[in-house]
């Protein structure tokens, strides 16, 4: 799954240890989070839409041919 | 067996949580290794009475249940992905062990290796839990 989180969260101006902290999570899962090497639960994946006030998938987004599945 | 935690970063007091948290595991485990080797040589060398042999098995009882509650506290307390992290290792260790288990009769009659003695799996749990830890982490760095 692809996602804007990085985008996001230089809009805001934060470190991966800000967004880190708002979020209640390690900085190692933020960082694996934007580079797309771990998928986050629904909870974090609200949590994050709720953060940035959008909807989940205006953040997540699936990779070409994911969506057919 | 000793287990790698890192947790939320906790900005509240100078040590973090995941360093007060591995310290204790530390601390209670080697406490429960020292307190057993030690009984084992009280009780071989010295013969004692009743109460003292008592003392020397609740000791390193007491610090193994101790580690224990320590290590699912701590658990409890993990992020998602470091859950993940460390079931990945517990998977890699489980399976390490279940496969080694199942082949050792076959290799001991084959004389490739000896008695099995309880420790080797221990040895055996504990080194694959680590290289399964140390492969899931940086496989989400």
């Amino acid at each position: 799954m692809r996602n804007t989180l990085r985008v996001l969260r230089a809009e805001k101006n934060w470190s991966q240890a800000d967004l880190a902290t708002h979020l209640g999570v390690s900085r190692q899962t933020i960082n694996a989070v934007e580079t797309g090497k771990y998928d986050p639960s629904l909870p974090l994946a609200f949590g994050i839409a709720r953060l940035f006030e959008k909807r989940i998938e205006e953040i997540f987004l699936p990779e070409v041919g994911q969506a057919a599945r | 067996m000793l287990y790698i935690v890192s947790m939320k970063p906790d900005t509240s007091s100078t040590l973090s949580c995941s360093t007060r948290g591995t310290l204790a595991q530390t601390l209670w485990l080697l406490g429960m290794a020292f307190s057993t080797a030690g009984g084992i040589l009280l009780i071989a060398w010295l013969k004692p009475a009743l109460p003292i042999r008592v003392a020397a098995v609740a000791v390193p009882l007491v610090c193994g249940v101790a580690y224990a509650f320590r290590l699912l506290r701590d658990l409890a307390r993990l992020d998602e992905l470091q859950l993940r992290i460390q079931l990945e290792a517990a998977a890699t260790a489980c399976l390490g062990v279940f496969l080694v288990t199942l082949l050792y009769p076959i290799l001991q009659i084959a004389g490739f290796v000896g008695q099995l003695q309880p420790y080797y799996v221990v040895f055996l749990l504990v080194g694959l839990l680590l290289v399964g830890y140390l492969n899931a982490n940086r496989r989400y760095r």
